[in-house]
């Protein structure tokens, strides 16, 4: 997984730590700060504090570096050694988000790749897992047919 | 329609989007587990605070549906209080049972809350039926979980000689099934789930992708190293690969699923009260997923059991969320007993 990043001459790889975070970083954390923000307390994310958490959508060839901090989710800048890496396609991450399907079931199929803290990885996995979808900002102004099915996961 | 008793669907929940999915799709039970290792499942971000609690038992009760805490690890005589509290608030929030091993625990509910129903956990390790009966005199439990060593015949003789409502396993990932005396995973970890909640404390575990393959380890342990075409595996040291002889092999027990769907009309004609669904650890998905497919059996095998078939869409939607490469019938189907 982490190959696509090792491949890079070392004068850019040197450089990229000190750049400022990349666009998508900052909007993945903005994004997930915005919809999860109430649904989960800070003190969830307290052990992601100081940590620094790539996310590679593997067939895009997109690594987004989230850490956390009191507010939530932050971006971080890149780095080769990240305390843990969690990897899988597009579709695979899109259909986890939806709640379509189960991440130790994709774990078991080798379609989502982690390495590194383990503890932080099912830490993140559980954190989101407990946010109520139906509760989310965005969710809740949908009609309450709609927001049954998202709960039974009939639809995401 | 049948005249047999249709058992409740035990469905496992790791949190509320789980549980409202669980209820949502057809259980009759959802159990689930503190926020600490007074359950075995204590995994970090998994499980309820009391106000999840709270919201779950409302949510379920409002649908006519029962919630059900374990609280089924050892306490020591240094963290006692923990337990203790735990059967107090399972009490307060006024879930409908609570699922338990500890003989002192046991004790406790029975003496402090005596309306509060109690179940034996499958960490109490029953086997057979004096067992059982013997936790029906002293502590009055109305229910007992089966550990997943018996045969279907022996799970029949247990349920014919006890009065109290016999829960069997139907659905997920197995173990050694010396449920309630394994110390196994602490040989490599110091912590087993009978004390700590967890086989594989994820502090312990550690996934890296080598030139041979992804291998698993614990505490530094090499468990297991899939090539690319395998399916992974929890990283729990009954179910690594070791070289025993001349020959690295699943030496303790081959990672698989149980599937008793096919056992579903002879599991009903014996009058069993429940069939539990493993998988407080899994996601919302895979438990709207199970529940579904279980909820359209057991309705299908109570309407018309003589007719009963599983149907291959049930299989396929369970083999998608499946451990391991395969489904098995474990310890029920032992033709020679």
């Amino acid at each position: 997984m982490t190959q696509q990043f090792s491949v890079l001459p070392e004068m850019i790889s040197q450089a990229l730590p000190l750049l400022p975070p990349t666009p998508h970083s900052v909007v993945l954390a903005f994004s997930l700060n915005r919809m999860l923000g109430e649904c989960i307390p800070p003190e969830w994310l307290l052990p992601l504090q100081g940590k620094l958490v790539c996310i590679q959508v593997t067939d895009a060839r997109l690594a987004f570096f989230l850490g956390a901090n009191q507010r939530g989710f932050m971006a971080r800048r890149f780095s080769q050694t990240p305390d843990l890496t969690i990897g899988a396609s597009m579709r695979d991450f899109i259909q986890l988000a939806l709640r379509e399907v189960d991440a130790d079931s994709l774990f078991f199929g080798r379609r989502l790749v982690m390495e590194g803290d383990t503890d932080l990885g099912l830490l993140i996995k559980n954190v989101l897992d407990s946010v109520d979808a139906s509760q989310l900002p965005l969710v809740r102004w949908l009609p309450e047919n709609l927001r049954a099915r998202i709960r039974a996961g009939l639809v995401s | 329609m049948s005249s047999t008793l249709k058992p409740d669907l035990v469905c496992p929940a790791g949190n509320l989007p789980a549980l409202k999915a669980a209820v949502d799709n057809g259980a009759d039970c959802v159990y689930i587990g503190f926020r600490d290792g007074t359950n075995a499942r204590n995994f970090a971000g998994l499980n309820f605070d009391a106000n999840a609690t709270r919201e779950g038992v409302r949510y379920a009760h409002a649908a006519g549906a029962k919630v059900l805490v374990a609280l089924n690890t050892y306490p020591k005589t240094d963290n006692w209080q923990r337990w203790e509290d735990a059967v107090d608030m399972s009490a307060a929030l006024g879930v409908d049972a609570i699922i338990m091993a500890d003989l002192g625990l046991l004790q406790y509910a029975a003496e402090k809350h005596p309306q509060l129903r109690r179940h034996l956990s499958v960490q109490g390790s029953a086997t057979h039926y004096e067992a059982i009966n013997f936790y029906q005199e002293q502590f009055g439990i109305s229910r007992a979980v089966l550990p997943r060593v018996l045969s279907l015949a022996q799970v029949e003789h247990v349920q014919k000689h006890t009065s109290v409502e016999i829960e069997v396993f139907g659905f997920g990932s197995l173990c050694v099934m010396v449920e309630g005396r394994c110390a196994l995973s602490a040989y490599v970890t110091g912590e087993s789930p009978n004390t700590c909640g967890v086989c594989s404390p994820a502090k312990a575990v550690q996934w890296q992708k080598t030139g041979a393959g992804l291998e698993s380890r614990l505490n530094g342990v090499l468990i297991d190293r899939y090539a690319d075409h395998e399916n992974a595996a929890y990283p729990t040291l009954c179910k690594g690969r070791f070289k025993v002889g001349d020959e690295t092999y699943y030496a303790i027990e081959e990672p698989a699923s149980l599937n008793t769907l096919s056992l579903l009309p002879e599991l009903m004609r014996m009058g069993i009260s429940a069939i539990k669904i493993e998988g407080r650890q899994r996601s919302t998905a895979y438990v709207a997923q199970v529940t579904r497919v279980w909820r359209q059996a057991i309705d299908t095998c109570h309407r018309a059991p003589d007719s009963y078939v599983v149907q291959g869409a049930w299989m396929t939607e369970l083999n998608k969320v499946a451990e391991g490469q395969q489904h098995t019938l474990g310890a029920y189907h032992r033709p020679w007993k």
